[in-house]
């Protein structure tokens, strides 16, 4: 009970994860994905078509059994110790920018149309909040090499990164997004050190990693080089010198595979994971695909 | 004029916020087609920087093939600044507000060279000197600093007025410093001399011995030269982890050696 008073956002977002466990279905191996895409799941067609919020709702959902009980372990782990030492405000933000800035590095690389959920960017932040605390601890900046528990934590985070790699559905994108985040908001921002004031350049740095983490999180929800965002303004633009400099843009797009594209929205299976998709392209069929994506798209290749 | 690192980095991330956010204002205020092929065309620049460096880094290994042990050094001389506390510093300069003593300025002037803050090392260290002259430890970091500013005249006055109170050689640089000093200044008998009561006191630097290969190749004494530059360009032995500056000095002798040391 003690620990529940000391630690009361650490509980709370505990909390969280287990009702949305619930509210998607997500205490089983496999959940269903539309529950997932309906409850926050961040997918970057949504993302950018007007449903930001994604952005931060995804830290907070999870895919299954094994998923919620690692996040969940590591956040009892990491949690009370750095909410003690930060305290209750500062530990809500390094949370919170922690998972926006994980999902803003996860959307920048991902696929549009891959769902994104689970709170590991925000537990990475909290691993790169514990490094900065190390780091500030020392009489250097590189005392904290002396120490054998940070290097642990290093080797951990390097670990942590490596099996990312190996494993296709995990996106180290929004690891390393957070971990970042965390690290530069305790060694920027919260803990400066042994000096009592900060000084002029360094109030720019802060101002600049804010402008960093906005203008990235203004640009996933307006992906102007996308193809499927042009393609939205193209169809619903009015002016017509306009709309031929879109059509300009879209011929032009030379990433562009229309058939591989077509065969991931209208396939079950992902062509280049063979990761089945069942729920998650029916919901895009259904709920996403009428506003704009596969009928836009149908409509784009018939015209040429 | 010294660029601050800190400053450098302040400037890149707002850079970095930039180009995101011009790709955004450029799409609804200008024309998108031109924001897609501005930043294909960035892309293929970022493409080609990589590979120019890459063929700088080739380059400057042909030109100056001891271009990694220089790297290595550096990367050390960086590593060595980040290692050094600033704490003492910033508790002298506080305690200089109230209070002016000898040994705060010299420790803010030492560790501010140390640092490479170079104006706040030149007025602490000059003004301990004007506050006790007969400091032998000031005299040298003074010393020390005016070398590294180029003012040798000065440095090679209070290195050998150094070199003369430490009989025991605590400051065991300071006569490889006044040996180089002399060098520079085209002294090269006094130079000599220096450089080899350096040797009988402390034998087996390759810096001392590179160093003793340009004096008496400038003095002529061709052979006595080329014997000094192969002892500086001899490998490592195996007990032996050469620092930064040692191995970068081997390398520099093995080029000299190779390009100059063959008997005429």
């Amino acid at each position: 009970m003690d620990q529940l008073n000391d630690t009361p956002v650490t509980y709370a977002v505990l909390l969280v994860y287990l009702t949305m466990a619930y509210l998607t279905g997500g205490f089983v191996m496999m959940p269903e994905t539309d529950g997932l895409v309906t409850y926050g799941a961040a997918v970057g067609i949504l993302v950018h078509d007007g449903e930001s919020w994604r952005i931060l709702s995804n830290a907070f959902l999870h895919g299954g059994l094994i998923h919620l009980g690692l996040n969940s372990y590591a956040l009892l782990v990491l949690g009370p110790t750095l909410e003690r030492y930060l305290r209750t405000w500062r530990f809500i933000v390094l949370y919170l920018a922690s998972a926006v800035a994980g999902s803003v590095c996860a959307l920048l690389l991902t696929e549009e149309y891959r769902p994104l959920i689970g709170g590991s960017g925000a537990l990475f932040g909290m691993l790169g909040a514990a490094l900065a605390i190390n780091v500030r601890g020392g009489r250097t900046l590189l005392d904290f090499l002396e120490n054998q528990g940070s290097r642990q934590l290093i080797a951990i985070i390097g670990f942590n990164l490596l099996i990312g790699l190996f494993i296709p559905f995990v996106s180290n994108a929004a690891h390393v997004g957070g971990l970042i985040a965390g690290f530069v908001l305790v060694f920027c921002f919260f803990d400066t050190g042994r000096r009592s004031r900060i000084d002029m350049v360094g109030r720019v740095i802060q101002c600049g990693w804010i402008a960093v983490l906005l203008a990235f999180t203004v640009y996933v929800t307006h992906p102007v080089l996308s193809f499927d965002y042009n393609l939205k303004h193209y169809l619903s633009e009015q002016d017509p010198a306009r709309r031929q400099e879109l059509h300009r843009y879209l011929d032009d797009y030379d990433d562009l595979n229309l058939g591989e594209r077509n065969y991931c929205l209208e396939r079950e299976d992902d062509p280049k994971t063979g990761i089945p998709g069942v729920g998650y392209r029916e919901y895009l069929y259904d709920n996403v695909a009428p506003r704009r994506v596969i009928l836009t798209l149908r409509r784009w290749k018939n015209d040429g | 004029m010294r660029i601050s690192i800190r400053k450098v980095f302040a400037t890149l991330l707002f850079v970095t916020a930039l180009v995101p956010l011009g790709m955004v204002v450029g799409f609804f205020v200008g024309s998108p087609h031109s924001v897609y092929a501005t930043a294909t065309l960035g892309g293929l620049w970022l493409t080609r920087l990589g590979w120019i460096s890459l063929g700088v880094l080739g380059l400057g290994l042909l030109f100056y093939p001891p271009l990694l042990p220089f790297l290595r050094m550096r990367f050390s001389e960086r590593k060595r600044r980040l290692g050094t506390d600033r704490g003492p510093m910033d508790e002298g300069l506080t305690r200089l507000k109230h209070l002016e003593t000898h040994a705060d300025r010299l420790l803010v002037g030492r560790s501010a060279r140390q640092l490479g803050d170079i104006p706040t090392a030149i007025e602490n260290l000059s003004r301990a000197f004007e506050l006790d002259p007969s400091h032998v430890a000031g005299r040298y970091q003074l010393a020390l600093l005016l070398a590294e500013i180029g003012q040798r005249k000065d440095a090679v006055s209070l290195f050998g007025s150094v070199v003369q109170e430490d009989e025991k050689h605590a400051f065991g640089d300071a006569l490889f410093n006044l040996g180089k000093n002399l060098f520079r200044l085209h002294r090269d008998d006094d130079a000599l001399a220096v450089l080899r009561q350096h040797q009988s006191v402390f034998p087996g630097s390759r810096l001392v011995h590179l160093l003793l290969a340009r004096v008496l190749a400038d003095l002529g004494q061709m052979d006595e030269a080329r014997k000094e530059l192969k002892l500086a360009a001899r490998p490592a032995s195996d007990q032996e982890r050469l620092s930064p500056e040692e191995n970068l000095t081997r390398a520099r002798a093995k080029v000299t050696f190779l390009k100059k040391g063959k008997s005429e």
